[in-house]
């Protein structure tokens, strides 16, 4: 089939999956991720499990140690208590919920706007490559959490998690972007393009059935590790107060607040801090392993 | 090197351009425009018309982004600050050095500790250094630099938690660097009090940038001693340090220079939230406080300044690699 790029003939990614599986740093990664994804799904029911709802305020569980119980609360506290003597642990569950799905939502916005970007100046080339590289790169020119907060500006300057997931998007976009054109440029002198196009196949249908499928690879792992730099980026403008709005369980506005009482409750800076680090760090994992396994010929090259 | 810097030059300026008019831009996409936004509940017809006429908010675009630009860059006037009646070209000037001392302690730490450990990994590939350096590189690359500000602050509650300086201490802003003033003045003791005030900061913001270089030079200086020079050098004779030393390292300068140059644009940036966490008063704390009170005139000065510090960083890094390597002025 003249449509079917040779790249993605099933046997290639078998083989990739099991070098993937191979690699331990990689399964590593997966593992962290998966726990944490979990917690995120298991949220209600640890909810139920305590009994401590996530909003619910202990007055006599203020700064409670990890593993305590308190006057008028269902369940031991096993992450301990904050100042306000909400359970951590149900925090932290409902924290990994917010981080992901905006880590998510940013990932897919990005990809949804970058890609087809990418695509139309690789392909197209001349003043449409021009002018999108040029937005790029001054997209690009501003340092990554400056931009951030300058789209939180421009969006109202208020902390809304829409907004985050839209600037931290954003900031992300120029890099698939830049991307998938450079992918875009070394497949399309392929004959098998050529051909396509000699066939008669419009400018869309080899865009996106015949190059779109080869420039895949690069995409996948820019987004595993896009994923691990959004949650990171939106936990700090959540730290800064320009991200969620403050109170809501989210792993950045948790280090706000446990930074007031850090001595007398060490355990609230650590639970939070030590789970952005941990999902972080799985998705980096993962991401390395990805782009190993895809292009061997960068295997050992940190990005 | 003429040429190229021209080169380098041409393309820097409509990037630079671009991002006068973001900054620019900014400030007036919020809905309802920036008055609604500053005034808040208290917003009136009548009190939004009188701040749109006063601070040119009513005219068109395009007019007033000649305004910006000639106040900016003739005058350098950002304007002033609602809430404060200062003048943020003022704040600015004083908020700048405090980034620029940490941003340039950071970048120190980083690239002493960083390149030293890469040369070490990639030179004992393979063993336990290696790994344990790349293992911790990993990690410093994936912990958020706010939560590892908390952890130094829980570590070390001996040193100054907070500032820049002592509340007690004060010195001639001659320079509006510190620790030069502190040396013009003569007071040693307000530049070991600087440094205390410094030190964890410093050492928080460094540890991605020190990761990622030290990842960088470990490849780098993998891939260069892989070369088929290398193994002639070797062939000759030469001792591995001359190897290493005269021949390796030089060729492994460029990604280095590349990582150094980068970081510095995510120094500027992590300096924000290092800044948040330690109080330390720069240019990052004073963009997010002006966005949090709405104060649209120290925003617009905020980013402008470090954007295009940014740019100019960058443009000087690129500059350095036509120094570096011969072959880029070529080609």
């Amino acid at each position: 089939m003249t449509d079917d790029a040779p790249i993605l003939a099933s046997p290639v990614k078998r083989r990739r999956l099991r070098a993937f599986a191979r690699k331990r740093t990689a399964l590593a990664g997966l593992v962290l991720v998966v726990f944490f994804a979990a917690l995120a799904l298991a949220a209600p029911g640890l909810a139920a499990w305590t009994g401590h709802d996530v909003e619910e305020q202990y007055a006599s569980a203020q700064f409670l140690s990890p593993g305590e119980r308190a006057a008028g609360a269902e369940g031991r506290f096993w992450l301990g208590a904050d100042d306000l003597g909400q359970d951590i642990l149900v925090r932290l569950a409902f924290g990994a919920r917010k981080s992901l799905l905006i880590g998510l939502w940013s990932v897919l916005l990005a990809l949804l706007v970058g890609v087809p970007a990418g695509l139309l100046c690789g392909y197209f080339g001349r003043w449409v490559d021009f002018l999108g590289m040029r937005v790029a790169d001054i997209l690009l020119a501003f340092p990554s959490i400056l931009l951030a907060i300058a789209v939180m500006a421009a969006l109202g300057g208020k902390p809304d998690e829409r907004n985050v997931v839209i600037a931290v998007g954003l900031v992300n976009i120029p890099v698939f972007a830049r991307q998938v054109r450079a992918s875009v440029l070394s497949v399309k002198e392929h004959d098998f393009v050529m051909a396509n196009r000699a066939l008669g196949a419009g400018h869309v249908r080899v865009m996106f059935l015949t190059i779109l499928p080869n420039a895949l690879a690069p995409v996948i792992v820019l987004s595993t590790l896009g994923l691990g730099t959004a949650i990171l980026s939106a936990a700090g403008l959540s730290f800064l107060g320009l991200g969620v709005e403050p109170g809501t369980p989210e792993w950045g506005a948790m280090l706000t607040k446990a930074r007031d009482f850090l001595m007398r409750a060490p355990w609230a800076v650590l639970a939070p801090g030590l789970s952005i680090t941990l999902t972080v760090l799985g998705f980096n994992l993962m991401g390395d392993g990805l782009r190993d396994v895809m292009d061997p010929k960068s295997a050992g090259k940190p990005s | 090197m003429t040429t190229y810097a021209l080169k380098r030059l041409l393309l820097a300026a409509p990037v630079l351009w671009g991002v006068t008019l973001i900054s620019f831009l900014v400030v007036r996409v919020p809905p309802g425009g920036p008055a609604r936004a500053v005034l808040g509940e208290k917003a009136t017809p009548e009190k939004i018309a009188a701040l749109n006429e006063e601070n040119g908010w009513d005219q068109p675009l395009i007019v007033q982004y000649g305004r910006f630009m000639r106040d900016v860059f003739l005058r350098f006037d950002f304007g002033e600050s609602y809430h404060r009646r200062i003048d943020v070209s003022e704040e600015l000037a004083q908020r700048f050095p405090a980034t620029m001392e940490l941003s340039l302690a950071a970048m120190l730490l980083a690239v002493m500790i960083g390149i030293p450990a890469g040369i070490l990994a990639a030179v004992k590939r393979n063993r336990l250094a290696d790994y344990a350096s790349m293992t911790g590189a990993l990690i410093g690359v994936s912990v958020p630099v706010f939560f590892l500000g908390l952890l130094m602050l829980m570590a070390f509650p001996f040193l100054p938690g907070g500032g820049r300086l002592s509340i007690t201490l004060d010195i001639e802003a001659v320079t509006g660097f510190v620790p030069l003033d502190a040396l013009i003045g003569n007071r040693p003791d307000v530049l070991e009090d600087y440094l205390a005030h410094l030190i964890l900061p410093a050492v928080a913001l460094s540890t991605i940038p020190m990761a990622m270089i030290a990842r960088m030079t470990r490849s780098s200086v993998l891939e260069v001693l892989g070369e088929d020079y290398i193994r002639t050098a070797r062939a000759k004779g030469l001792s591995e340090r001359i190897v290493h030393l005269k021949h390796a390292f030089r060729a492994s300068l460029i990604p280095i220079v590349t990582v150094v140059g980068l970081n510095f644009g995510y120094l500027l940036a992590g300096a924000v939230l290092t800044e948040s966490v330690f109080n330390w008063p720069g240019l990052g704390q004073y963009v997010v406080d002006a966005v949090l009170a709405y104060d649209y005139n120290p925003v617009q000065g905020g980013i402008f300044l470090v954007a295009v510090s940014f740019v100019v960083i960058n443009l000087i890094v690129d500059l350095s690699y036509g120094l570096i390597d011969p072959r880029v002025r070529v080609g």
